[in-house]
């Protein structure tokens, strides 16, 4: 190809991209830049004039043990989520992988709730964590693990844990399908090999089958952890953050500081803290997934 | 030269613009003899149908006012709004919470130089007129205006051998005690304490208001009347008085759990005890046993007004004002029309003096066994709750979110009174030095 052809090629390539790039740009980009800036300004709504605030903003929100608390929360929601739904997602696709019967109708079935709007889902376990006539109740009563009807939502950590579990069983089917994809790409003749040398399912779980997930399941990882820091419709709609602050994570304690308090500069200062965990996290999480590629 | 084609399309032509001219005409002229300002007002989804009919009575009313009505759901109205305003989105009259007017006057229009708004101001309850001004400035005009009641179980109560509702909170407890123990409610108090909405703190702040105390003095500490009320409160749920179950539960799930017949009292805003509610003789177990008791010891209280406001960026504020006055206020024919309805149709009480005198209010009153004069001496004498709080700070919205949260942990045995007076303290501190 001649070089005014490669050009020409190149000024395509930028063409057709452009309007993509641009979209980025407009929808990623410039409100996190936007959110950045208003993070230093002086934007408390019903106060009147506005200006550079400096810092104020981060010292106030880091001073507010709100806040700390929040940060607590949304670290053990995350973590407990991802695990949750990693170790069920794990299971369930080891299931899919060993030939049982209907196991392509079973991943129809496992991939239901991905389906779900948030909103619906959020809604759906509202009714069930009713405390006068909610699913949950009425199972464990009727089995009669419960005496009497409880209200879920009604202490701290019960509350936070039925959020979580209600989190991780929309994220369930993303490490489902993940999984069970990197199930599938393990050769064969591995355990066959493993068999023929006298390993049993532990061992070849431990010694194959893990090492060779690593990629997907790290891959399962970071994407619900993303998502996880930042979850909001599903407290919103169950505990609008509480009882007291028991559930209350950053998301919806962002919201609630800009948008209904009208603290925007605040508000800004805990979308940046927050967003800069998330970064770190991920930077950090494929930092070791590509030390641990390296070493193999 | 007259060629006859050129003749032809001369006049073809002269037909075409004749015939455009008159269809253009008969467009506007009737535009212009009914001219029509349409106006964007918002409200939140209480009986929506009931405030489509009032649009429709008031445009019939006002035939050049077209009314756009857009609807919001309660628990995203504050925020919507909010959003809506900082985008320009245009609206030109809305509804109003009055926890949230120290933040929103900066935008709202103040209404004192508007025609008629002086006389209205006027005959206002203080309640009302207190709850609707910021600033020595009007920024609304009453929706309706409620006070806090113990809403009681006349059955049950008289089931226990009690003679009337408690005078005292000592009292209160002891009554609950006794049908406690004669098994007729597993826990007889129910409560709306959930932290979202208004719920908890505005129970406070009513008991705080029947000690004939604030919430909080001048250097934002709990005073004794706060912490006597929140140490006796924590009690009633330690000893098992209250349902601990209903910790989660806003004022409108407490009305219906007390409607199922199973507890003594809910100490909550005066409408739960309407038709609509406790005495809904369809839906609920305590039709015809459910009335309204002032609260305990100096039987002061507070209460709350809804309102409804114009946006000061609207550009149709005369006809926003000609609907503020049809909802908020009078008819043409100077009757109080939409007021009164509310009464009829939601237990909701009004903002202006008299009302209760109408023939149609006091019947509709009386059929769930309140007393109009009752109703309206409580409604005249209940405090507004800037009184008791710092209701109409800029900060109050936040801290109350807070503060709901702390009530609650105290209240569910998580975190001693003493400890929690101390962090409402502290927050309220924080916030009125960032806002400062």
């Amino acid at each position: 190809m001649t070089p005014s052809a490669l050009r020409r090629s190149d000024f395509l390539l930028r063409f057709l991209n452009a309007p993509a790039i641009l979209l980025v740009i407009a929808f990623s980009i410039a409100p996190i830049v936007y959110v950045f800036y208003l993070s230093f300004q002086d934007l408390r709504i019903g106060m009147g004039a506005s200006g550079f605030a400096g810092l104020d903003n981060y010292r106030f929100v880091l001073e507010d043990a709100s806040v700390i608390k929040a940060f607590s929360n949304t670290f053990y929601f995350a973590g407990l989520s991802v695990l949750l739904a990693t170790l069920i997602g794990l299971g369930i696709a080891l299931l899919l992988h060993s030939d049982i019967p209907g196991a392509g109708w079973l991943v129809s079935a496992v991939v239901l709730p991905w389906a779900i709007p948030e909103i619906v889902n959020a809604l759906m376990w509202q009714w069930i964590y009713n405390p006068t006539y909610g699913a949950l109740n009425g199972i464990l009563y009727s089995l009669g693990l419960i005496a009497e009807y409880r209200a879920w939502l009604s202490s701290p950590l019960s509350a936070m844990h039925a959020v979580i579990f209600a989190y991780a069983w929309k994220l369930v089917p993303f490490a489902v399908i993940i999984l069970y994809a990197g199930l599938t790409a393990i050769p064969t003749e591995y355990y066959e090999a493993a068999e023929i040398d006298g390993a049993g399912d532990f061992a070849q779980f431990r010694y194959i089958t893990l090492p060779l997930l690593a990629p997907p399941l790290g891959v399962v990882v970071l994407f619900c952890m993303v998502w996880s820091m930042r979850a909001f419709d599903i407290v919103y709609l169950l505990t609008r953050g509480g009882p007291g602050d028991g559930t209350m994570v950053l998301s919806y304690f962002v919201f609630g500081k800009a948008f209904e308090f009208g603290d925007v500069g605040a508000g800004a200062a805990v979308a940046c803290l927050l967003a800069l965990m998330t970064f770190a996290l991920t930077a950090l999480y494929m930092r070791a997934l590509r030390n641990s590629a390296g070493t193999r | 030269m007259n060629d006859p084609c050129r003749k032809t399309a001369g006049r073809l032509a002269f037909r075409f613009l004749a015939a455009a001219l008159i269809t253009a005409a008969g467009w506007l002229i009737p535009s212009a003899a009914f001219a029509q300002t349409t106006i964007k007002f918002i409200a939140w989804n209480f009986q929506v149908e009931t405030v489509q009919e009032f649009v429709k009575q008031f445009e019939a009313e006002n035939p050049g006012i077209k009314v756009d009505l857009e609807i919001i759901p309660s628990a995203q109205y504050a925020a919507k709004i909010q959003l809506m305003r900082n985008a320009n989105t245009p609206f030109d009259g809305l509804y109003v919470f009055d926890h949230v007017l120290g933040q929103w006057a900066s935008w709202l229009e103040p209404l004192d130089g508007y025609e008629g708004a002086a006389g209205l101001k006027a005959k206002m309850l203080p309640l009302a007129r207190q709850s609707m001004t910021f600033n020595g400035k009007l920024y609304g005009l009453p929706y309706f205006t409620s006070y806090f009641g113990i809403i009681y179980n006349d059955k049950m109560m008289k089931a226990a051998g009690i003679a009337a509702p408690p005078k005292t909170y000592a009292e209160w407890s002891e009554q609950a005690k006794k049908i406690k123990a004669a098994g007729l409610a597993q826990h007889p108090l129910i409560w709306p304490v959930k932290h979202t909405g208004w719920g908890g703190m505005w129970i406070m702040n009513a008991m705080v208001a029947s000690r004939g105390g604030k919430l909080l003095d001048d250097k934002y500490n709990v005073t004794s009347e706060g912490l006597k009320s929140l140490k006796w409160w924590e009690a009633t749920y330690r000893e098992g008085l209250s349902d601990p179950n209903g910790i989660e539960l806003d004022p409108n799930e407490s009305a219906r759990a007390f409607m199922t017949g199973n507890y003594y009292t809910n100490l909550t805003a005066s409408f739960f005890a309407g038709a609509q509610w406790a005495n809904d003789k369809e839906k609920s177990k305590v039709a015809g046993a459910a009335f309204l008791a002032p609260t305990p010891e100096k039987q002061a209280t507070v209460g709350f007004a809804r309102m409804y406001g114009i946006n000061s960026a609207s550009t149709n504020k005369k006809e926003a004002w000609a609907i503020l006055k049809f909802l908020g206020a009078t008819a043409k024919s100077g009757d109080y029309v939409t007021p009164k309805q509310w009464v009829q149709k939601g237990a909701l009480t009004w903002g202006y003096e008299g009302v209760e005198k109408d023939a149609a209010v006091a019947a509709s009153l009386k059929s769930w066994g309140a007393d109009p004069d009752n109703m309206a001496a409580n409604l005249k004498n209940a405090l507004a709750m800037n009184e008791v709080v710092p209701f109409q700070a800029v900060w109050y919205a936040e801290w109350e979110l807070f503060a709901n949260g702390v009530l609650q942990n105290v209240l569910a045995g998580r975190m001693k009174p003493e400890d929690g007076a101390t962090q409402w303290s502290e927050k309220a501190r924080q916030l009125a030095a960032r806002y400062k």
